[in-house]
């Protein structure tokens, strides 16, 4: 009869132990899964927005169909950056959309050694968010920053 | 009594025809999920880098012009590249095609993107 005891045991924990590694593996390629997804779309609105002026080239918020923040490859244009952040503020979905971030939030921050240039748009993601972050080097009136993405969810 | 089994020796032998139908189920839960995720890893690969060719030829502007392998079929709509499963997104305008893998060539000649296949 130990023997008996022994070999359920064994077996119970042999079958525990198959029920529980696997799923928890799945789960975790799942969310790596998302956070690349995350953080490759995050890498291509950044050089979007840093690198090219947007589409149409002389853009204004009503006919804006690709949002740029340049002038020239990650020189910022001080016009462009202040259009972008009054169609954040009067209708931060709709920018989303236009940015192709879809179930995405984002968020904005620019520092520079100049306080006034420096700008947050967009949401801050919360703490609990799951968030893929990229930096920039950039320039906005001659002065050097960061444009650093956030993309979270 | 010769011939006879033990009730012990039967339980053990129906625990191990158990065990072995979980572990046969777990492996092959195994390969069908690694199956998966290398053919997810390999479509979103191939999603991500063709996106960010579209989005570059975009950005460059007109007159721009490549030429790559596709390691997939795709489907290329305005601003976005389906491939299989995978999905992404990029910022720029392309014109929407259907393409089979192998050599591609994207072309900026009117500030939309056109892809063909060679």
């Amino acid at each position: 009869m130990l023997e008996l005891v022994g070999v359920l045991f064994v077996f119970l924990i042999i079958f525990l132990f198959l029920e529980n590694i696997w799923p928890e593996n799945v789960s975790r390629w799942k969310g790596e899964y998302e956070f690349q997804t995350m953080y490759n779309r995050a890498q291509q609105e950044s050089t979007a927005l840093v690198e090219s002026p947007g589409y149409p080239m002389d853009w204004n918020p009503q006919s804006v169909q690709i949002v740029g923040l340049s002038v020239q490859k990650n020189v910022l244009d001080s016009n462009r950056l202040q259009m972008f952040s009054q169609m954040v503020l009067d209708d931060y979905n709709l920018t989303k959309h236009k940015m192709k971030f879809f179930e995405y939030d984002f968020f904005i921050e620019i520092d520079s050694n100049k306080d006034s240039l420096d700008r947050n748009i967009g949401r801050i993601p919360n703490p609990a968010s799951n968030t893929a972050v990229v930096w920039r080097n950039v320039s906005l009136e001659g002065q050097n920053a960061i444009f650093r993405l956030t993309v979270f969810r | 009594m010769r011939g006879q089994i033990s009730f012990e020796g039967l339980i053990s032998v129906l625990l191990i025809l158990v065990f072995l139908v979980i572990a046969v189920s777990s492996i092959l839960n195994i390969q069908e999920y690694t199956l998966f995720i290398s053919d997810s890893s390999f479509d979103m690969g191939n999603c991500s880098r063709l996106s960010e060719l579209v989005q570059e030829v975009f950005i460059q502007g007109p007159g721009t012009q490549i030429v790559v392998e596709a390691r997939a079929d795709f489907v290329l709509n305005e601003s976005s590249i389906s491939v299989n499963e995978a999905y992404c997104f990029f910022s720029g305008i392309a014109q929407p095609a259907s393409l089979s893998k192998g050599m591609i060539v994207l072309s900026n000649r009117t500030g939309v993107v056109e892809v063909e296949n060679q």
